[in-house]
């Protein structure tokens, strides 16, 4: 027994210290007060000038006593809640907890039977639901692509459509406009029973996007205000590009994007207090020859580190990226880009990752990344979740009941322990040379395809509601119309 | 009668040792023969287990919880096995060879053996080719097992065969190796008569050794 | 204008701990109790006898062994004298291994039995081509500071082979090494030769060309030839790692805070042992702790068990004010595939935000018993990588860039900006092997994997034209050494050649 006993839950990871985030959290108000953005939409100026921010034009500043008003009446901590009850599904964002998940809008998707490169299509939107639904390391879903072969203003209507009814694990919505976002929303308030249930218990999450450097769109704010209004768990994610769209430097490009999330955080609390508001997103360099924006980059997980802990300095959770690559296809360099922004953004407890599953620098999506880096946040779990040090845990009278030149194998200790204690792959290969050889020699890959497979041919999700799927049926013949006539 | 062999197999497969041994009385007092409830119950049990840990659905520890019911049970049958006339797997002489001290693979091979049904005469590690040349007098066992770590002790497995050879004792065991530096090129130059890549191909080859499998 | 603040804090890299202070002290304390309560076996009567002479109980004696347990003093006793700060160098002296509290220096593994051939891919015996091959790839590699051997050379005598594994490292590399020795013999051997190769016992003072590799068993055990090569490492000024392997769950408790505390008490007789011989006397303590996969039986080299622990004990390390022999780069995949590099992605991760001293075992797959140049090649670009992260984000006015910023305004972009141009070249990570071209260019490349490039670079460098490391007359006398051993050893071999 021993006194004043401080142990670490998990492990401890910091990139910056409060004095450094305290200068970047001061430099965000700075540009916000002094540089400004410029907002392209009517209503928010109007929400703005009575808020309280400088309104010039579309140029809007605004002064840091408003933004941190705005930032107070977030909340740090909520949750977001399955579609069908189920507690595990659930989302509880708060200060150290990580959550993973897919990204939107890859135009591309690697085939699930011939894992070749295509366009990507409707029916490939069930599968990746399905395959999120079953990975126990997955939190959330998006679609990983958009879909080419339909009208296309209506992609987003159908992912969402297509995603809905194959995974209870909370979707991110994205969307092009606010008529996709009233068409999503319906679906989702038809399941949860009404709005008002909504809004005590809601069911996914509304995406938006505003532009680097330092500019609010309409389509972004249409959709923020369609949120807002209707107590939507909002993410507001900007992309800036280091020495592109944004400083190279990354306390310079921390220091934009996070301001072009707090002019939408502004919005948002001004018209809707309280709207639990996660701000985002993107953040890497641009590969200077090739000009992409790279999302296997170390720099990717270095911002993102740093930003993640400037949101939750200013008391936000953090749409983080990781699990994502440059590769152009299922190989060594996607896996060790992908592990290493997935385990930093584990580390940081960024509170939904998003890109998992990202390959070709988000030009195509692939279940497969998605699947092995299932694994890889297993792995990085593990780790975060760190070391018991206790007396039972530092089994002090286990190793001398045991001595010199003993083993453990048949103590009570480890029978107790070694399911807990140790991680459990579901894709790595531990056997030994020989009966690898037995097996066929297979790699990561091949079992990361079986893996896909089975999950696909044997995974049933829980089913929606039946006035749902009609619904569902409603909304997009509605929408179809409504392209035809437009 | 088949609700006893099952039960009995199901103890193993649970690994409750203090239940094997009252089952196997409870079979004794029926009136089935020893034979029949090692066959018909435990080694099935054992089997399943060998399957079930191949497939990944079991772990080290329950396998070796599995082995100890299955030893628990032996203990009551071994002898009754003896006075019948019963052929029995055997004896295995197990030791870590001269020079070596990493003694947890010789150790998990034992205990997989013994669950197996075999006898096992554990020497230890540092084992000089004298004293397996002892204990394999002493014991008589069907099989001898050797296990080393490093290159350099690999080494005194072909000594220690070469000397059991010179002691006249050569035809009277198999032989078999096994540790992680070893594979089954080196156990064929040496002149071993088996080697096993991991513990539970180990307790598979014993059983092949003496043709049990 | 006032640029520097004051009353300000900096990360200049990430901080990283698994432990808290507390917990540390923990552990700590329960491996005092074991190592006076229940104690260590002893197999070496010199030991022994330096063990009771400092104040040790000896209990329990066998003919070859001894019950040491040492009382708590002894041990503080020990760590007042211990250094915190442990250098070799390599032939070439500006190449250097600086071990202390958070310095990072990265390495091979070694002694593999198995490798995987350059060029046909099959897995097969290492042998003396092959390892200094390996040490060849060490030199050409610019994130790997030290040396080990990788392979073991088994197409010479098995009980000299480790004379010979030096010389075709030697051979290979002229970067700081870390020997293995079979025996007492092989590591006066080595020594010679390491005179040989530096010119005598002045030049090794100012730098020692190796550091040995020193192995007790778990649990708890420390055979003759471990005191043997113990004391005249202390004896003769060569650094070691004094390093068990404990597999948690099989050879140590299952918890890792229990495996943790087994450990040290094992490295702790080490430490008092070398401390009692020869107070200052450099060690390296740490070594591979890892777990046993309860479905499989192997001990895994992939883990995030093994990253998990040897990160918690880096900090023990830090702690007690000791070197840490740490472990990354590694994997138990049979090939350098997807499996591997993920496991290598995190290992090399974590031993790198902990601070690990000397993080060993780059290009092991399959536990530790075979060794991949691809899998060498690959942890060199993920080390470059983890390094851009661990340089941190400096926040000053200068990269804070609120003028750029306010400068560039809604809508601009920053790519002809004089604050881009002059930082791109250090501020972004510029790849090696990565891959980031757009799909087409990829494509008419010839669609090449990362494996693909992984492995052009390993051919590239072994069939690069190179002067040899050691002029004629020096690599006469080191072989020399070599064939004298053989010679002397030669009864201990078998008649017929092992390793067909």
């Amino acid at each position: 027994m021993r006194g004043n006993y401080t142990v670490n839950s998990g492990v401890r990871f910091r990139m910056l210290t409060d004095d450094q985030l305290q200068e970047l959290y001061d430099g965000v108000l700075h540009v916000l007060e002094y540089t400004g953005l410029e907002v392209h939409h009517e209503e928010s100026l109007e929400i703005l000038k009575k808020a309280g921010a400088w309104v010039d034009g579309n140029r809007v500043r605004i002064p840091s006593y408003l933004v941190r008003k705005s930032l107070e009446l977030a909340p740090r901590s909520f949750t977001v809640f399955s579609r069908d009850g189920n507690p595990e599904n659930n989302i509880h964002i708060g200060p150290g907890r990580a959550h993973f998940g897919p990204g939107p809008t890859c135009p591309n998707f690697i085939d699930i039977e011939s894992m070749d490169r295509r366009p990507y299509i409707k029916s490939d939107v069930p599968n990746v639901a399905k395959v999120v639904d079953a990975l126990p390391n997955v939190d959330f879903c998006e679609s990983l692509g958009t879909v080419n072969d339909v009208h296309h203003d209506l992609g987003a209507l159908y992912e969402f459509a297509g995603m809905f009814p194959n995974t209870s694990k909370p979707i991110v919505a994205w969307s092009y406009d606010k008529y996709d976002s009233a068409g999503i929303h319906e679906i989702a308030v038809a399941e949860a029973g009404g709005q008002e249930a909504f809004e005590h218990r809601p069911n996914y999450i509304h995406y938006c996007e505003p532009l680097s450097p330092l500019v609010s769109t309409g389509e972004a704010l249409d959709k923020l205000i369609f949120a807002a209004k209707h107590r939507i768990p909002l993410i507001f994610t900007p992309c800036p590009i280091a020495g592109g769209t944004a400083p190279v430097t990354a306390a310079g490009i921390i220091i934009q994007g996070a301001a072009e999330s707090w002019m939408g955080l502004t919005i948002a609390q001004a018209l809707q207090p309280g709207l639990p508001f996660i701000m985002g997103g993107v953040f890497s360099v641009m590969d200077m020859s090739s000009m992409i924006l790279s999302y296997g980059a170390p720099e990717l997980s270095l911002m993102m580190a740093g930003l993640t802990e400037l949101a939750h300095f200013a008391g936000l959770p953090l749409w983080q990226t990781g699990g994502c690559t440059d590769s152009k296809t299922f190989d060594e360099q996607a896996i060790i880009e992908g592990s290493l922004s997935v385990y930093f953004s584990a580390l940081t407890g960024g509170d939904l990752c998003h890109d998992v599953g990202y390959t070709e620098s988000a030009m195509t999506g692939s279940v497969f990344q998605l699947t092995a880096m299932d694994e890889a946040i297993g792995y990085a779990r593990r780790i975060t979740r760190g070391i018991d040090v206790n007396e039972d845990t530092m089994a002090v009278d286990v190793i001398n009941n045991v001595g010199p030149n003993g083993h453990y194998l048949r103590e009570e200790h480890t029978r107790r322990h070694y399911k807990t204690e140790f991680w459990y792959p579901n894709i790595c290969d531990r056997r030994n040379y020989e009966e690898w050889v037995e097996e066929g020699k297979k790699t990561m890959k091949d079992r990361t395809y079986a893996r896909v497979q089975d999950i696909l041919s044997t995974h049933k999700p829980s089913p929606i509601k039946p006035e749902t799927e009609k619904v569902i049926e409603k909304v997009l013949v509605e929408a179809e119309e409504r392209v035809k006539n437009s | 009668m088949s609700e006893i062999y099952e039960q009995l197999s199901t103890a193993i497969l649970e690994g409750d040792a203090s239940k094997t041994p009252r089952l196997v009385n409870r079979g004794l007092k029926q009136g089935i023969s020893p034979k029949e409830l090692l066959d018909n119950g435990l080694i099935v049990g054992m089997d399943e287990v060998g399957v079930r840990f191949k497939r990944g659905d079991m772990f080290v520890p329950e396998v070796l919880m599995s082995a100890d019911a299955m030893s628990a049970g032996m203990l009551i049958l071994r002898p009754l096995l003896v006075a019948s006339g019963a052929k029995l797997l055997g004896k295995i002489v197990m030791g870590t060879v001269k020079g070596d001290l990493h003694d947890i693979g010789k150790n998990l091979v034992s205990m997989m053996c013994e669950g197996a049904g075999f006898e096992i005469v554990n020497l230890g590690f540092n084992v000089e080719p004298d004293v397996f040349i002892k204990a394999i007098k002493e014991h008589q066992p069907a099989i001898v097992g050797m296990s080393a770590m490093l290159t350099t002790t690999m080494r005194a497995m072909g000594h220690t065969i070469k000397a059991i050879e010179e002691a006249g004792l050569r035809e009277t065991v198999k032989v078999f190796v096994g540790g992680a530096p070893v594979d089954k090129e080196f156990a064929d130059t040496i002149g071993a008569d088996g080697y096993g890549s991991n513990a539970p191909g180990g307790a598979e080859l014993a059983k092949q050794l003496v043709g049990a499998a | 204008m006032q640029r520097r603040k004051t009353n300000y804090l900096v990360n200049a890299t990430p901080t990283f701990e698994v432990l808290s202070q507390d917990e540390i002290e923990a552990i700590y304390y329960s491996a005092l109790t074991v190592l006076y309560e229940t104690g260590v076996r002893v197999y070496a009567e010199e030991g022994i006898q330096l063990a009771y002479s400092g104040g040790a109980i000896i209990e329990d004696r066998t003919d070859d062994s001894a019950l040491v347990k040492i009382p708590p003093w002894l041990v503080d006793k020990a760590l007042a004298t211990l250094p915190g700060k442990v250098v070799t160098r390599g032939p070439d002296r500006k190449y250097k291994m600086e071990l202390y509290k958070d310095a990072i220096t990265f390495g091979p593994g070694s002694d593999t039995p198995f490798t995987i051939d350059p060029y046909t891919g099959k897995r097969r015996r290492a042998t003396y081509k092959d390892v200094k091959n390996f040490a060849r790839l060490t030199q050409a590699l610019p994130n790997l500071d030290f040396h080990m051997s990788l392979g073991i050379v088994q197409d010479s005598a098995v009980g000299t082979y480790d004379r010979w594994q030096y010389l075709a490292m030697l051979e290979g590399t002229t970067k700081p090494i870390n020997i293995t020795a079979v025996d007492l013999d092989g590591l006066k051997d080595q020594l010679e030769m390491a005179y040989i190769r530096v010119g005598g016992k002045d030049e090794w003072r100012k730098g020692p060309l190796f550091s040995l590799y020193i192995e007790p068993v778990s649990p708890l055990s420390h055979s003759e030839e471990v005191i043997q090569k113990l004391i005249f490492a202390t004896d003769n000024e060569i650094p070691f790692v004094y390093t068990p392997c404990p597999l948690a769950g099989a050879t140590a408790p299952t918890t890792l805070a229990g495996t943790a505390v087994q450990a040290l008490t094992e490295s702790l007789l080490g430490i008092v042992l070398s401390q009692l011989r020869k107070p200052g006397a450099p060690m390296i303590i740490g070594g591979l702790m890892s777990n046993m996969d309860m479905r499989t039986t192997v001990y895994c080299y992939g883990s995030p068990e093994m990253a998990l622990l040897s990160a918690a004990y880096t900090q023990i390390t830090k702690w007690l004010g000791v070197p840490m022999y740490e472990t990354a780069g590694c994997s138990d995949s049979k090939m350098f595939d997807e499996q591997a590099a993920m496991e290598a992605s995190m290992n090399i991760a974590t031993a790198a935000l902990v601070g690990g001293n000397m993080i060993h075992d780059v290009g092991y797959l399959e536990q530790g018993l075979t060794s991949s140049p691809d899998m060498m090649v690959a942890s060199n670009e993920i080390i470059s990588m983890v390094k851009r992260i661990l340089k941190g984000i400096p926040v000053t006015d200068e990269t804070k860039a609120l003028d750029v910023i306010d400068n560039v305004g809604p809508g601009g972009h920053y790519l002809d900006h004089d604050h881009t141009y002059n930082r791109f070249k250090t501020e972004i990570w510029r790849p090696d092997l990565i891959d980031r071209q757009v799909w087409e260019n990829w494509e008419s490349a010839g669609s090449k994997t990362f494996r693909d490039r992984v492995h052009d670079r390993v051919v590239e460098i072994l069939e690069a034209e190179e002067e040899p490391l050691l002029d004629e007359n020096m690599y006469k006398e080191l072989r020399r050494v070599c064939e004298l051993a053989d010679e002397r050893h030669k009864s201990e071999e078998l008649d017929y050649n092992m390793f067909g």
